[in-house]
């Protein structure tokens, strides 16, 4: 498996989209401390992990699972792998192994631009663990949130436009989703807002906000919001269970595209 | 007996309703070369990929080295090199990079594997050219050295000469025959151009609408080749009177009133022209015709041919 893992990536060699994936991290944290002279370390740490990861890192992950899932059919790859012979699960599992690393990877640079700007800045480091473990697991919850949207694309196996077009109408309408009170102030149960990832993965982020240079509105959001905080082995269960129910049912139609 | 590497059993796979390949019984000797021949869309191509796994049969049994292959894909195919179809491979990376992908998922424990097959097929170890740039020659080259690189003790190669300029054909040729007489390999090569099998296989199989019209040593199929002396003359059916009098002789075909056929070549070509001259008919013409192999083919198939 480490060597169907280590050969996806050196696939990728060469391959602009990925590498200029990772540049677009150090864009909205540069911003960021461009536009706002208060910035601290959990706001900065906020905007990769809400801003970089939700809008930015959802549509990359579905457009390289994209480039990962169709690639053996676009180059005539497959039948030589085949004959190794790989099978089609275990080169799926290889697949999203590369996605998840990305993910994780992707959110770590990130966090380490978030470091790099706040000492560049003279903002005070405090909470450096805390903030990782948070940005390392939005990464994580972001691989599974993306799932749903990955299995449509390989589903569908149609072109790489109509792939970009489903990943961005997908993070559009689930960021639409977190300002939505319908979804967000809803209590973990069998319900709908229980199960759509990206609003779940909001409800975990929001109570490790600071509130110490929160304004009156703010802490009274907070407040009318936290019983529908979720906990972190809550949400992790939830996408996790998705996370792999998506993934099953992919290498199930994967399984089935013919060489 | 002899000893079959590759042995089908009726074996059928149908697209809907449409039959691609039609119980077909092929034998693949040991250390032998077979060469299975067939129009465009003859069914070549699928029975490869049903013998690589890559397509299921409809029906009917695949036996490689004596074992089914099916619930026997993974020890039985890292004994296999293939090519199957047009060469695949990464465009983004070298020949070198993509050989290297596979080597890496075969555990091909012999580091020169990569560089020996390269070398032997005429490419460069470690070059900087991308295979998106590379020729359609050299990219089959790379695909018979992905097939190679493994030291594969069965090879299944489909047209592996296309593509390639007739330096290129000519050099594949002799490699192959130099992989099967040298190092003992079973191959198993398609090809839609007679002349291409006739120079390289032992055993031929043709195949045609998907059914194996013939299965021969390609010795066998060339003395099962149609062979008779042609006549032109004056009168076929005096001719032919004179053939059954005197020589007792009905394997003949009358083509016109001026031509004929006898197909016993026993009888002296110079007997039977003095017979006919002494009974008062003017020969024009008397020559010893042989079918070749595309001939041959052409009458087995229905005369549709091939290239």
């Amino acid at each position: 498996m480490l060597r169907l893992i280590i050969c996806e990536f050196w696939k990728l060699k060469r391959r602009r989209l990925f590498q200029a994936a990772f540049l677009t991290t150090f864009i909205i944290p540069l911003l960021y401390t461009l536009i706002l002279s208060d910035a601290n370390l959990d706001n900065m740490m906020s905007v990769v992990r809400e801003e970089n990861g939700f809008l930015i890192l959802m549509p990359l992950s579905v457009v390289l699972a994209a480039n990962l899932f169709f690639e053996e059919h676009d180059h005539d790859t497959l039948k030589n792998l085949m004959c190794i012979p790989v099978s089609k699960n275990r080169l799926a599992l290889a697949k999203f192994a590369v996605i998840f690393l990305f993910d994780v990877g992707y959110m770590f640079v990130g966090y380490g631009t978030a470091i790099l700007l706040s000492v560049l800045t003279g903002v005070p480091l405090g909470g450096l663990v805390l903030q990782l473990f948070l940005t390392l697991g939005t990464g994580a919850l972001l691989f599974a949130a993306a799932m749903p949207c990955i299995f449509l694309v390989v589903w569908c196996n149609k072109s790489y436009i109509i792939s970009v077009i489903i990943a961005f109408a997908y993070t559009v309408f689930n960021y639409i989703l977190r300002i939505n009170d319908s979804f967000m102030m809803v209590p973990l149960g069998l319900n709908v807002a229980t199960f759509l990832p990206v609003p779940v993965i909001f409800r975990w982020l929001y109570q490790f906000h600071s509130l110490e240079d929160a304004g009156e509105i703010m802490r009274e959001f907070y407040h009318r919001f936290s019983p529908y905080f979720v906990s972190t082995p809550a949400v992790f269960g939830i996408l996790f269970g998705e996370g792999v129910v998506f993934m099953v049912l992919m290498m199930k139609v994967y399984r089935k595209q013919s060489v | 007996m002899p000893e079959y590497i590759i042995e089908t059993k009726n074996l059928t796979k149908k697209y809907g309703t449409q039959k691609s390949v039609a119980s077909l019984n092929i034998h693949v000797q040991k250390g032998r070369i077979y060469g299975l021949l067939g129009r465009n869309g003859a069914g070549k191509t699928t029975t490869m990929k049903m013998l690589l796994g890559l397509t299921a049969p409809t029906s009917g049994e695949i036996k490689i080295w004596g074992k089914s292959l099916h619930g026997n894909e993974k020890k039985t195919l890292s004994r296999i090199g293939s090519l199957i179809e047009s060469p695949g491979f990464y465009p983004n990376l070298t020949g070198t990079e993509n050989l290297r992908i596979f080597a890496t998922l075969r555990g091909v424990p012999n580091n020169h594997a990569i560089e020996d097959a390269l070398n032997l097929v005429g490419l460069p170890y470690k070059d900087k050219k991308l295979f998106s740039q590379y020729s359609l020659g050299m990219k089959q080259r790379l695909a018979i050295a992905l097939a190679v690189m493994h030291d594969p003790e069965l090879l299944i190669l489909d047209e592996p000469i296309n593509g390639l300029d007739p330096i290129g054909i000519a050099e594949v040729r002799s490699f192959i025959r130099q992989l099967c007489d040298e190092r003992g390999k079973t191959i198993l090569i398609s090809s839609h151009i007679l002349s291409e099998i006739s120079l390289l296989a032992d055993d031929i199989g043709i195949i045609d609408h998907g059914a194996l019209l013939d299965e021969e040593s390609l010795a066998r199929l060339e003395q099962k080749s149609n062979k008779h002396i042609h006549f032109t003359l004056s009168n076929t059916a005096q001719a032919a009177r004179i053939l059954e009098l005197q020589f007792k002789e009905n394997q003949f075909s009358i083509l016109d009133d001026h031509n004929l056929q006898v197909h016993n070549l026993a009888i002296p070509v110079s007997g039977m022209i003095t017979a006919f001259v002494e009974n008062g008919l003017e020969v024009s013409e008397a020559h010893t015709c042989e079918e070749s192999l595309e001939d041959y083919f052409k009458r087995i198939t229905g005369g549709e041919g091939i290239a």
